[in-house]
């Protein structure tokens, strides 16, 4: 019962946040100096040719109409219509969409275990030589900007060891699963980062839970380490890390763009640096709103997450 | 069974945490281990089942368990051991509990035997209901009381042959003290179990064991049957044990304040709810200059919340508090600086309200300076003369809150309430983490800075022996409702009320 008003009390939350993302997003592309009709039209239009292109884009009625039309248009998944190209944005923007989410999720599967790994075991032996290591490691990692990191990545595995394409292009025609290999290095380029990131998080995480009462009690009580640690440890150190991975979800969707630009990946940052040169506003509202709805449905699951492994907060939340 | 040899343990700068400690417990045998905190009990507990804290280190000596050296044994051996032989109950059992598993599964992953029948025996025989509804519950669905019982089922379900408490009566109250205790007689008694069991609560001790060990600075200095040690030490320490701990009979005689004085606080009508449930009932009382008042109750009766409400960190729902007839704004927001500084509160555990990183001489003489108006060097000296009037060297100032003892803590934040010139002061259950001759040293600083300072001050506590040392009137407070209220003597002497029968009867049981 009250797990499901809890769940109906985020959805709620997310949709007014939804709708605030909105609002500054519409109103951001008002502020900006061009619109629709300057960008569709050539430089050498009159001043008549711009009032007559904005009446037909229907740009001459009042703010509020034009945001609620926009508003409601997206509950549909409408995101209306490039100016510049006269072409759905939905269009415009499925296929990248799809190859950064492709990216995202790989990289994600590959993040997350290997964080949790590292985070284990280091926070599990802190202060041993493995812990020491991995520490200096990722603090590297964490420090050096991503466009060298994915520099060096395509030196040593495509130039000096040829074995994959420093270039991730898909096949003409086709998406980057047509050639898997393409994905490897821009995921390990992010997972370098990522996972040193959440690593850190993890360990601190687990180095918490195990000074709790009922972890030494565990051990003391005579359990094998297997169980103390996946049983009474790790349920203990999850809700810090639920929310660590949702906040690396929306920072690789939002990061994505050096990596891709290095390796040319057809993602949806190649779409943005495009439409932010030819003022297609319309393009950039509709990708901001649907980057701020994943990334807060990645919050609400890591929060159901965390509320399915813990039962005090399932009795607590009213 | 038990047999430790000349067993030397270190901390990292080498002092010496237990000394060459020789003891040994035959099968079925009671052996109470009591001293001080900081005498070495729970490292010498914790030992026995193979277990070492970091930063202590075993220099010589070896203890063994049913022939086993368990200092040197492998982590398999160590393992069986905990469940099998010798099961260790760690301080403040419920917070031992998983709380992600279900009661079920507490038990069945420490038995050999997972069937339900098994299960149940094991709820059923330390008085739990062994029923399946219970079974799927969580630990924080659970009663306080059956949470206790629940960390003593779990491990009883290995079927151990012996059983090292550490500290189980600690932090509890009259009638949850008793209901601990009865378990654990029932369980010894009814299993034969050998019992080591770590305490410096006497009472406790007298009851439970047959043999008594005293511990001081990892040396035992007395060693014998229990009753002949109670009745008749033979070490000095000992026999600064026995005077420091309550008799409630000879207390009862000792001169109280009359409530003369001007009214310092007045409660009226105060009622609060935390999370819909209605918490404070209605609640008045008053408080006069250079008396004390006890606030007595069971564990979650609304002692807290009512401080809570005095200090004005929670808003009540309606009700109000006042200060020598001024009213108090009801949340602290609201409240200017100079009524904040006048109702200081002395917590449980000053740990956590005094600032890790800060020396304490600077965390008394800040609240000097924002709360009087000090100068910097008006703020040092006054920090070092209320050190001075606390009974702590001027020397402690420079040292951090870690590097004091429990009870030098709790002398550093009463100067600190001092320090802010506080009229009244709430002692939230002061002594309860303390050892019984430091809390009785506490105890008596307090009574002496009343009667100088002429403090009103309001005692929340669930130990007798507190307010029967400490305290002039008593009220009593069940389920967010005054039941009963007079002088000590009344209260303690004639108790009307069944909650405070129960709570009187539990703690005649220690004298």
């Amino acid at each position: 019962m009250t797990a499901l008003k809890f769940l109906a009390r985020r959805v709620a939350a997310t949709a007014a946040t939804l709708f605030a993302v909105a609002v500054v997003l519409f109103a951001a592309s008002e502020v900006l100096p061009g619109d629709a009709a300057t960008a569709s039209l050539d430089p050498d239009a009159t001043l008549e040719d711009v009032a007559r292109e904005r009446a037909a884009l229907g740009l001459d009625r009042p703010w509020p109409v034009r945001f609620a039309e926009w508003a409601f248009a997206a509950l549909r998944l409408d995101l209306g219509t490039s100016a510049v190209s006269r072409q759905p944005v939905v269009e415009i923007v499925a296929e990248p969409l799809g190859a950064t989410a492709l990216l995202v999720g790989v990289t994600a599967a590959v993040t997350v275990p290997l964080a949790m790994a590292v985070g284990l075991i280091s926070g599990l032996r802190r202060g041993g030589r493995a812990d020491r290591a991995l520490s200096a490691f990722s603090v590297v990692a964490v420090s050096i900007p991503q466009f060298v990191t994915a520099g060096l990545l395509v030196l040593v595995f495509a130039d000096l060891v040829p074995v994959l394409p420093a270039i991730s292009l898909p096949p003409l025609g086709g998406t980057p699963l047509d050639r898997p290999e393409v994905l490897v290095l821009p995921v390990a380029a992010l997972t370098l980062f990522g996972a040193s990131w959440a690593g850190r998080i993890v360990r601190a995480a687990v180095i918490d839970a195990d000074g709790m009462p009922h972890v030494e009690a565990a051990r003391l009580a005579g359990l094998p380490e297997r169980v103390v640690v996946f049983r009474h440890l790790l349920p203990a150190a999850l809700p810090p890390c639920a929310h660590t991975f949702a906040w690396l979800l929306s920072g690789l969707f939002g990061g994505t763009a050096v990596v891709e630009i290095v390796f040319n990946y057809p993602g949806l940052s190649q779409t943005l640096v495009a439409a932010v040169r030819k003022h297609d506003t319309a393009v950039l509202e509709g990708v901001g709103l649907l980057l701020a709805a994943i990334i807060l449905v990645s919050f609400v699951l890591a929060d159901l997450l965390v509320m399915a492994v813990d039962p005090r907060l399932r009795a607590a939340a009213r | 069974m038990i047999a430790i040899e000349g067993l030397r343990i270190e901390d990292a700068s080498g002092a010496a945490v237990l000394a060459d400690l020789t003891l040994s417990v035959a099968e079925g045998e009671r052996v109470g281990v009591v001293g001080e905190s900081g005498a070495g009990k729970t490292t010498l507990g914790l030992a026995l089942v193979g277990a070492v804290r970091p930063g202590l280190r075993v220099v010589r000596g070896q203890v063994r368990v049913a022939g086993q050296d368990v200092l040197r044994a492998s982590p398999a051996d160590i393992r069986r051991l905990r469940r099998r032989v010798l099961a260790y109950l760690p301080q403040d059992p419920p917070s031992a509990l998983t709380p992600t598993l279900r009661v079920e599964r507490q038990i069945t992953e420490l038995s050999a035997d997972r069937s339900d029948a098994a299960v149940a025996r094991t709820l059923t025989e330390v008085g739990l209901p062994g029923d399946r509804p219970f079974r799927r519950r969580y630990p924080h669905q659970l009663s306080g009381g059956q949470q206790q019982r629940l960390a003593l089922a779990r491990l009883m379900a290995g079927d151990p042959r012996g059983l090292i408490l550490d500290e189980p009566t600690t932090g509890l109250d009259g009638p949850m003290r008793r209901l601990v205790l009865d378990q654990l007689e029932h369980l010894a008694a009814h299993r034969g179990l050998a019992l080591v069991f770590i305490t410096h609560d006497l009472d406790a001790a007298a009851r439970m064991t047959d043999r008594l060990v005293v511990l001081r600075g990892g040396v035992v200095v007395e060693h014998g049957p229990t009753d002949q040690v109670l009745r008749a030490p033979s070490a000095p320490y000992t026999r600064e044990l026995l005077a420091a701990a309550p008799d409630l009979r000879v207390e009862l005689d000792r001169r109280t304040t009359k409530p003369v004085g001007r009214v310092a606080l007045e409660v009226s009508g105060l009622t609060a709810s935390r999370g819909g449930r209605v918490v404070l009932d209605d609640v008045s009382l008053r408080l006069h200059e250079g008396e004390s008042l006890a606030l007595l109750g069971t564990s979650g009766c609304g002692k807290t919340t009512l401080a809570r409400c005095v200090t004005g960190v929670l808003r009540p729902d309606s009700g109000r508090v006042s200060l020598f007839g001024e009213a108090l704004e009801p949340g602290l927001r609201c409240r200017p600086v100079d009524q904040r500084r006048r109702v200081q509160l002395i917590p449980q555990d000053s740990t956590g309200s005094l600032n890790p990183r800060r020396p304490v001489g600077g965390a008394i003489a800040r609240v000097a300076r924002i709360a009087r108006r000090m100068t910097p060097d008006q703020a040092r000296a006054e920090a070092h003369r209320l050190l001075g009037l606390v009974g702590l060297p001027e020397e402690l100032a420079t040292r951090l809150p870690r590097e004091l003892s429990g009870g030098q803590r709790q002398r550093v934040a009463i100067a600190r309430a001092l320090a802010a010139g506080a009229d009244v002061l709430l002692c939230d259950e002061i002594t309860s983490s303390l050892d019984v001759r430091v809390a009785a040293s506490v105890l008596a600083l307090l009574d002496r800075l009343r009667r100088e300072l002429d403090l009103a001050v309001l005692v929340i506590t669930h130990d007798l022996a507190v307010i029967a040392r400490n305290a002039d009137r008593v009220v009593v407070l069940s389920e967010g409702k005054v039941v009963e209220e007079g002088s000590v003597a009344e209260v303690l002497g004639r108790p009307e009320h069944p909650t405070t029968r129960t709570l009187v009867d539990a703690g005649a049981q220690r004298a």
